[in-house]
């Protein structure tokens, strides 16, 4: 494969293919949206997908049962030598009735009525992190000392993992998360992950309390429903979604607001009625999901004007179908600019779509409406502090955030 | 307005719930759709059809002037 063009030996991209700069779709995917049918992409081991990049090619895939997300299944587009190690046993890689019996057992939790009951304590976290940081003082960065102390801290409590272990959990990870690591990093990673999980739950057992974990052992584990070994690795799950993905829209989506001083105005003019537009027009923007989804199809089905046969891999952009002209009305602003007032984008697939669709994503809108609003509030003039020729993006992650962000006020 | 509901469709990620919340509910145990108004005021189409069409399991119908 040549690095420099993207181009795998046969003539096809190669798979993933990932942003330029942090706020534009590639051109690759923005042209394969645009052109009729479907293109094949070829993926590190050399398999060759289809690549979707149309809203509704996208959503139909995501919601058809034709398509698969076993990731046992020959011929699933693998999106790293040990993805089936690392997340084999994880219930988003099964289908229908298995996987809709597992995913109920935590859905109870992450409601939009329970992610509200959750807003107080969530603009606790956020306020506590917020005077830590500024009793540090500028520069501080952002990433690690605001973003993902906020996300962690918010999973872990409704999870159930206690503040100590939740940073040895979060170090662990980032070697999951990113695909540049060492396949052994990242199953010695996932295995440390799962041995502090199982101790925790173990915990439970004596000492039950009111957390999601304690639940699943005392409850689904106790009625039969699923084993102990599966609610750990649901554990596992539930920590390792909830803190990277939405640490990064934070991270990203400050640098977004600094970049669109008039965006962040209009924000903070009326947070209360712009909020939620903006953590919409946030998820759509930065569509920070880059490598991911990726099903497999189990029978012939026509799609995008293409028929895929059974056996057939196919990836998809996220950030192409939430940019696609055809799925949204466009405003005053393009759809490739940031307009926080924008209307009629909820049908955006930032979440992903169909039944596997992000189980936490009540939860993240609550931190995030939560989390910009009292940063900007506290720290008006909050400014970058590195050049912005310095500012590192995670090109090789499952998904697309800053590794750090320093900031001054 | 008439509206349907495919509870067996329904995969309870509760986004019917933030758009319509007059409209739609979910069940505490499990998260599936409840509908609290099966004909609701037309002053709810615009809620319930954001509904519609931001349901990732297309499990809502709406039919009727």
């Amino acid at each position: 494969m040549s690095e420099e063009t993207g181009t795998a030996v046969s003539g096809r991209k190669a798979y993933p293919i990932v942003r330029d700069t942090p706020f534009e779709l590639s051109p690759t995917l923005e042209e394969a949206r645009e052109s009729e049918g479907l293109t094949r992409v070829q993926t590190w081991n050399g398999r060759e997908p289809w690549l979707l990049c149309k809203h509704a090619d996208v959503r139909q895939a995501l919601q058809d049962g034709r398509f698969s997300a076993d990731i046992q299944a020959e011929g699933y587009p693998h999106n790293s030598p040990t993805q089936r190690e690392t997340e084999g046993a994880l219930f988003i890689h099964m289908d229908g009735a298995e996987h809709a019996l597992r995913r109920r057992t935590i859905i109870s939790s992450l409601t939009p009525k329970q992610a509200e009951r959750h807003r107080p304590r969530v603009i606790e976290i956020v306020d506590e992190t917020l005077d830590e940081m500024v009793a540090r003082g500028g520069p501080v960065d952002l990433i690690e000392h605001f973003a993902l102390r906020i996300t962690t801290a918010v999973i872990c409590e409704i999870l159930g993992v206690g503040h100590e272990t939740a940073k040895r959990v979060v170090d662990a990870m980032e070697n999951i998360f990113d695909l540049a690591a060492t396949p052994e990093e990242r199953v010695k990673a996932n295995e440390f992950v799962l041995d502090v999980m199982r101790d925790t739950a173990h915990a439970k057992k004596e000492h039950p309390d009111e957390s999601l974990l304690s639940r699943l052992v005392n409850v689904t584990v106790a009625n039969g429903d699923l084993e102990f070994e599966e609610i750990v690795t649901i554990g596992r799950f539930v920590i390792g979604a909830g803190h990277e993905t939405t640490a990064n829209m934070l991270g990203l989506g400050t640098l977004a607001f600094l970049k669109n001083p008039d965006q962040l105005d209009i924000l903070m003019s009326d947070p209360e009625t712009f909020a939620p537009t903006t953590v919409e027009e946030m998820l759509r923007y930065l569509s920070i999901v880059q490598v991911e989804p990726s099903r497999i199809a189990i029978e012939d089905v026509e799609i995008g004007g293409q028929v895929v046969r059974a056996g057939d891999g196919v990836v998809m952009s996220l950030m192409a179908a939430n940019r696609d002209p055809r799925a949204f009305e466009t405003g005053e602003r393009s759809l490739d600019q940031l307009d926080v007032t924008r209307t009629g984008i909820t049908h955006h697939v930032a979440f992903g779509y169909g039944p596997h669709q992000c189980v936490g994503q009540n939860l993240a809108r609550v931190e995030m409406q939560v989390a910009w609003c009292r940063l900007f509030q506290r720290l008006p003039g909050l400014r970058l502090a590195m050049a912005e020729e310095d500012l590192e993006f995670k090109r090789t992650g499952l998904n697309y955030g800053l590794t750090k962000l320093l900031v001054d006020w | 307005m008439i509206i349907e509901i495919d509870e067996d469709g329904c995969v309870g990620a509760g986004q019917c719930v933030l758009a319509a919340p007059l409209v739609f509910d979910q069940r505490e145990d499990d998260g599936i759709v409840v509908l609290l108004d099966e004909d609701p005021p037309e002053s709810e189409r615009v809620h319930v059809e954001e509904a519609a069409i931001r349901c990732p399991a297309a499990a809502i119908r709406v039919a009727g002037a």
